[in-house]
């Protein structure tokens, strides 16, 4: 019996389909499809239906040409599931409520910035006690979803009930139609007590309280509310998409909690004790997700290229560009987000665009969550392995090698680690999918659906510029060929390496030199396979030492580039 | 095949979305006929709220709670009325402040509405009622000929076109109201000059990039439409704009949001459009379309599709991506990503 599953993104500007199924025993990509659109998105469904229709040979419109051909017999061949993840639409405009900033409000922020979340009002009761005022300034603001949060489980409840009864008045004044989506989770004995007071029926959704004792959070305990009000706010921004939503054979998801699913799945089989860092970036919006032992981190961020200072752009372009050009490009590409980059100079302000945007997500992660240390100048503190890049802005709008230095220039990853591209965009329909059949997931990361971009080996030491820091053997078992390499302080040096080859390479340090092998002076065998751009020794430091004249630095900028096969 | 639509449209409808940011009351129906300025929704809410917290002010035992108030929910008070009374030897008295509404009474605490404020959406075109947003607004709809633009400061006017060859044709009389077309890119010192003779509205082919905050804050509905660069009006958008000269138009010109297909736009209403379809049909570009090239060093020129090629092209850049070959005016052939141009005409 083959199962196939059916995964549709719908996207800002695109709709990707995937078609999985188990024909050869393990669940494979069989046919994709990604398709600009400007339209309706259930007419844009029927499209990249029709195309993995022809492309695959499988039925997917039933026979009177609706969505879904889905068959319900367990025991024979079809169609399974559907797994909808979606990223189009506007942010949510958000409100959030707590009773304290430290312990209600900085964990809202986190657990709605995971997502297309736009947060318009924030009200801390304690800085604003006075009712009155709490009640004009929740009339007076628009937003489409409440999240009130506070209080531990069993504590002081006045003013949670008090602000409690404005919600009842928010949502009469607006109306049915109107009313925002409310979540509550805060303290648990008021559950009941709101549920009955707002009176607003499947508007509400109670969820645990997500710091139900002193000093402990943990939002997973509201991730299922949120997901349910998120779903209703674009269900009712895209009417379209409202059958959907009920049906027990589809599945109707935001796209970063399907990656964020994945991912946290990946960190917790992975048996080498580092993290996971996830760079998601999309024309219209970026995603970072970091997953360390077991905490899910993540923020999504609108590409608002209206904030981008042009001076910090200008020191991450390694060309001489000047400022008409480089704020044309700017402004058009804001304008025209699929413009593609055509000349050397467009490719050089993209490049410096795209690891802009990456800087800011690892800087707005690590502003939001403690645990998350990251600075510009020292790049991770923490180990990440595998360094995941997706989203067609670092797959489409650059080369290959250009995604790869923009993400490792920024994130300056610490020890040893591999970065990995999901050239197809999976992950999120992976993580929709897994709710039907888990084995879909982890075949389809074993499989080669995922472009191991490169091994980088990153050197740490206080040595002088240009005295040797490391040496190094690549044995790719080849009848006994090895190649022996010196890395010098400040260099970025590239070892290709063979197609389908195990590699092994071992590695030497100087005496103070760290190659994250546990401490300075410390080497030994490394194992890796052959990927895109092979091992990347990066024995430039941290902080990256670069010129204060602009022209060298775009030279020595130039000169790694090159080393890249840029 | 991208289903991009042409910039210039001779037989289509104008939507305009005309909602409250606060929910209210709308007050058109469907398929009424409105003019500019009328009244699409309206929202009256409450100046200012009081909470009074019976139980607290007054220090008394809930058991007493109903005893002290003496208003139900939704009861009209007016100034003075008493709305809560604490008994005894020494009396405590909560007043109406202002004339309202009680609109809730729970938990001990009285919430009062005083005062009125209302918010209001009119609409920026004359038009019919095509749809209802429930309590928002109303999409308002017109028939006529359009010319898309690449990006507006967010403001709308209508008047009579006109066509300025250079700025020193402007005078300080002569142009109020009037929505001035002006073939050279605007820089930001003649902005007071235009100001200053109180025009309607500016349409300009392109902008310069560098002067970007004050284009945004000009007193006046200003759009561009190449976007930022220099370049000039191609041949094919004069022609349509010859058709709009001296005409009462509508300049939309609104902030484009390109991920939810909103552009400026300039619209010509022309009445006696017939179309048996509600929804005009969608012209496919391909062979032989006229374009307009983004991007430098082509900026803003146009040319003609020539070839369409099946395959993605690797580009000088090393980025692949499908192409059109294009055909520009000087003869000169080039290729270009498809998300690289608009469709000037199908």
């Amino acid at each position: 019996m083959v199962s196939t599953y059916l995964g549709i993104e719908l996207a800002a500007q695109r709709t990707r389909a995937w078609l999985f199924d188990n024909e050869s025993g393990v669940y494979q990509l069989k046919a994709q499809v990604d398709e600009p659109d400007y339209g309706d998105k259930r007419e844009m469904i029927h499209q990249v239906l029709r195309e993995l229709e022809k492309s695959s040979g499988q039925r997917l419109h039933t026979k009177h040409g609706k969505l879904f051909d889905i068959n319900k017999d367990k025991n024979s061949s079809g169609l399974k599931g559907v797994g909808i993840s979606y990223s189009m639409g506007k942010p949510i405009r958000a409100a959030i409520i707590g009773v304290s900033e430290k312990f209600s409000l900085a964990p809202l922020r986190r657990l709605l910035q995971f997502f297309n979340v736009e947060i318009v009002l924030e009200l801390d009761l304690q800085k604003e006690p006075n009712v009155s005022n709490q009640l004009e300034t929740l009339i007076s603001t628009a937003y489409d979803l409440v999240v009130l949060a506070g209080g531990v489980d069993g504590g002081p409840e006045k003013a949670l009930r008090a602000v409690i009864n404005n919600l009842r008045l928010v949502a009469q004044l607006r109306g049915k139609t109107n009313r925002p989506q409310i979540v509550y989770a805060g303290n648990k004995e008021l559950a009941d007590y709101a549920k009955l007071e707002i009176e607003i029926e499947d508007d509400l959704y109670l969820a645990g309280n997500i710091q139900p004792e002193s000093g402990r959070e943990d939002l997973s305990f509201a991730f299922t509310a949120v997901l349910k009000a998120i779903q209703r706010v674009r269900i009712k921004e895209f009417p379209e998409l409202e059958a959907f939503s009920g049906d027990p054979d589809i599945r109707f998801l935001p796209s970063e909690f399907g990656r964020g699913r994945i991912d946290h799945w990946l960190e917790q089989t992975q048996i080498n004790g580092k993290g996971l860092l996830h760079i998601h970036l999309e024309p219209d919006h970026g995603h970072i997700l970091a997953v360390r032992d077991g905490l899910r981190m993540g923020l999504w961020q609108a590409n608002d290229l209206d904030q981008i200072p042009i001076e910090a752009l200008k020191s991450l372009i390694n060309l001489p560009v000047s400022d008409f050009n480089l704020t044309s490009y700017i402004r058009n590409k804001q304008l025209h987000p699929g413009f593609v980059p055509v000349t050397i100079e467009d490719l050089n302000i993209e490049f410096a665009l795209t690891s802009y945007r990456i800087r800011k997500l690892l800087e707005g992660l690590s502003g939001l969550y403690d645990q998350f240390l990251y600075s510009p100048e020292q790049g991770l503190v923490d180990n990440f392995e595998p360094i995941m890049l997706s989203g067609s802005s670092l797959t489409k709008f650059l080369p290959l090698r250009h995604s790869f230095m923009a993400a490792l220039d920024q994130i300056l990853p610490r020890g040893i680690t591999t970065i990995v591209l999901d050239e197809f965009q999976l992950m999120g329909t992976l993580g929709i999918l897994a709710e039907f059949d888990n084995m879909l997931p982890t075949q389809l990361v074993d499989s080669d659906a995922f472009t191991s971009l490169a091994t980088v080996i990153n050197v740490v030491s206080p040595n002088a510029f240009r005295r040797i820091v490391l040496r190094v053997e690549v044995d790719e078992g080849d009848k006994g060929y090895r190649q022996h390499h010196q890395i010098h302080q400040s260099e970025l040096k590239r070892l290709e390496t063979m197609n389908n080859h195990e590699i092994r390479v071992y590695l030497a340090p100087e005496r103070d030199t760290d190659v994250g092998m546990g401490m300075p002076g410390l080497g030994g065998w490394v194992n890796t396979t052959s990927s895109s751009l092979g091992i990347i020794i990066d024995a430039r430091g941290r902080p990256l030492r670069l010129p204060t004249d602009e022209k060298d630095r775009q030279e020595l900028w130039h000169d790694w580039l090159w080393e890249m096969g840029v | 095949m991208t289903n991009k639509q042409a910039l210039l449209q001779n037989n289509c409808f104008l939507r305009q979305t005309v909602t409250l940011p606060v929910p209210g009351k709308v007050a058109v129906h469907l398929g009424q006929e409105v003019k500019a300025g009328d009244l699409i929704a309206e929202a009256i809410l409450p100046a200012r709220f009081q909470v009074f917290d019976v139980l607290n002010h007054f220090r008394i035992k809930e058991s007493k709670l109903e005893g002290s108030i003496k208003r139900l929910a939704q009861e009209e008070v007016h100034r003075g009325d008493v709305i809560a009374r604490k008994p005894g030897l020494i009396s405590r008295l909560f007043r109406a402040p202002e004339d309202g509404r009680v609109v809730a009474v729970r938990d001990g605490r009285v919430t009062l509405a005083m005062g009125e404020k209302s918010i209001t959406a009119h609409s920026p075109i004359n038009g019919v009622v095509a749809q209802l947003f429930a309590g928002l607004g109303a999409e308002i709809m017109i028939r006529g000929k359009s010319i898309r633009g690449a990006w507006g400061n967010g403001q709308f006017g209508s008047g009579t076109l006109i066509y300025l060859e250079n700025l020193d044709e402007i005078g300080t009389e002569g142009f109020t109201g009037k929505i001035v077309f002006l073939d050279e890119i605007l820089s930001a010192d003649q902005i007071e000059k235009l100001t200053k003779a109180k025009i309607g509205g500016l349409i300009v082919p392109a902008l310069n990039p560098l002067e970007y905050s004050k284009f945004s804050q000009v007193p006046f509905p200003l759009m561009s439409l190449a976007g930022f660069g220099e370049t000039k009006t191609p041949l094919p958008i004069q022609e349509k704009l010859a058709e709009f000269f001296d005409q009462e138009i509508y300049l939309l010109a609104r902030e484009p949001l390109p991920f939810q297909a909103v552009y400026p736009e300039l619209f010509l209403p022309v009445v006696d459009f017939k179309t048996p379809e509600l929804f005009a049909e969608t012209e496919n570009w391909g062979l032989g379309s006229t374009v307009q090239l983004l991007g430098m060093p082509y900026f803003g020129t146009v040319g003609k599709i020539v070839e369409l090629p099946d395959e993605e092209e690797r580009l000088a850049s090393g980025v692949s991506s499908r192409i059109a070959v294009v055909e520009r005016d000087d003869g000169t052939l080039i290729r270009v990503p498809l998300n690289n141009f608009e469709v000037l005409k199908a």
